[in-house]
């Protein structure tokens, strides 16, 4: 049996939600930077425990500051990915009044926090990220494809 | 043609009408754009339709709900199109329509200015976090060598080539400022600092160094040898600037 779940990524703009989509569904990375607007729709199917799932992944245009998403976007979402980059504080300062503005927009859906580029940091500033965010973090390289594949199948497991 | 006509001629090269029933099943499409057959299914084969279903099928008659600039393909044709999806009423029947439009160019527009936007917002996080680090580092030498200063010691801690030198001021000549960078010349080699000589200049014990120029230091045991306009030490030629005269042939006066 087939299953489509529709997901969102959102996140300040570019900390690398397009990189992780194009690193997941056509496993390619690009350094330059090429910004979204409004929404990329993508798709890509998996395996989880037996069932094929169509994952339709809307990667949303990021933001400078609040995350600031249109209502019809976010009809029908069944998952939230909240990227930052861990390189660059501004991203995951306000994350907490993210959460909070998408949790109103939507009943309580699943959802996965990544801090992306992990390749720029060591192990010792990720530690100090994670002590700073009061959310379970999981570090992922769209660059070095790094915890990409297993950030997309958590949250298809927590939504099935 | 009339005027009207005129004006929505761009948007029927531009747009296409599809007509779906409940299970998403194709009953009409004017396929402008894209070639839809009637009897497919739009929830299992464009992406963008999928997982929709329910909340298309909660719509009241008439609302309509509407997704500007998606970037994504109507089976084959790409682009960025604005969407609106309308339940309607038909007879008995209920219907759901979808106008597709395809607005590529005037989307590409607003990309570029965003991008824009962006670029410039990362560059500019990005230069101040390296100049944070630097003024750090300079306020963490300061400290050092203020320590030293007071401790008697002739020697300055400096950043050089991304290293830490130390350098004993006695075998310093001159100091020369070099745009935001100033080249500490010794007898033995030239190291470059991330600095002002206007900031080196209050660091330096005055009994031992003169400002002679804009751009040049210099310290007094090491003058060589004195003319109008300029002085030697070792092989090199060092001007001496207008405004730094009187004061650097008082200085040599107290000797
Ligand atoms: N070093 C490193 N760079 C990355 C990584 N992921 C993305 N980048 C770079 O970061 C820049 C932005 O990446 P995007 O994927 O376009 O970012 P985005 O979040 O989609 O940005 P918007 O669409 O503007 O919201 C690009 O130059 C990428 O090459 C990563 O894991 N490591
Ligand atoms: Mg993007």
């Amino acid at each position: 049996m087939e299953i489509s779940k529709k997901v969102i990524l959102t996140g300040h703009f570019g900390v690398g939600k397009t990189s992780l989509v194009q690193q997941f569904v056509k496993q390619k990375f690009s350094e330059s930077y090429l910004t979204t607007i409004g929404v990329k729709v993508d798709k890509k199917q998996v395996d989880v425990d037996g069932a094929k799932v169509n994952l339709i992944l809307w990667d949303l245009a990021g933001e400078s500051s609040a995350i600031k998403v249109p209502k019809s976007y976010l009809l029908g979402t069944q998952g939230i990915i909240y990227v930052f980059d861990v390189s660059r504080e501004e991203t995951f300062a306000y994350l907490d009044d993210d959460l909070l503005e998408l949790k109103k927009s939507m009943l309580e859906v699943p959802h996965v926090i990544l801090g992306n580029k992990s390749d720029l940091m060591n192990e010792e500033d990720l530690a100090s990220i994670k002590s700073k965010v009061p959310h379970e973090v999981a570090f992922t390289s769209a660059k070095e494809n790094t915890n990409v594949e297993e950030a997309f199948l958590n949250l298809t497991k927590m939504m099935l | 043609m009339n005027l009207n006509e005129l004006k929505l001629a761009y948007f029927k090269r531009r747009s296409q009408i599809v007509v779906f029933d409940h299970d998403g099943i194709v009953l009409e499409s004017c396929n402008t754009l894209s070639s839809i057959s009637n009897g497919i299914n739009l929830f299992e084969e464009i992406p963008f339709m999928q997982g929709l279903q329910h909340e298309i099928a909660k719509l009241r008659i008439g609302e309509p709900v509407i997704y500007n600039c998606i970037h994504t393909s109507v089976f084959d044709y790409q682009s960025f199109f604005d969407f609106i999806i309308r339940k309607v009423e038909d007879g008995d029947d209920v219907k759901w329509v979808w106008l597709i439009y395809d607005f590529h160019e005037q989307y590409e527009n607003i990309l570029e200015l965003q991008q824009q936007r962006n670029v410039s917002h990362l560059q500019k996080t990005s230069l101040q976090k390296v100049n944070k680090n630097l003024v750090e580092e300079i306020e963490t030498l300061e400290r050092i060598n203020e320590g030293l200063k007071t401790s008697g010691s002739s020697n300055i801690l400096i950043k050089s080539d991304n290293q830490l030198i130390n350098v004993d001021m006695k075998d310093v000549l001159f100091f020369e400022a070099f745009g935001d960078y100033v080249k500490i010349h010794t007898s033995k080699q030239v190291h470059v600092n991330y600095n002002r000589i206007k900031n080196i200049e209050t660091k330096l014990p005055e009994d031992q160094f003169v400002r002679v120029h804009r751009s040049y230091i210099v310290r007094i045991d090491k003058i060589e040898n004195i003319e109008q306009s300029s002085l030697q030490i070792g092989d090199k030629i060092i001007p001496i600037g207008q405004s730094f005269k009187s004061s650097l042939l008082d200085r040599l006066e107290q000797l």
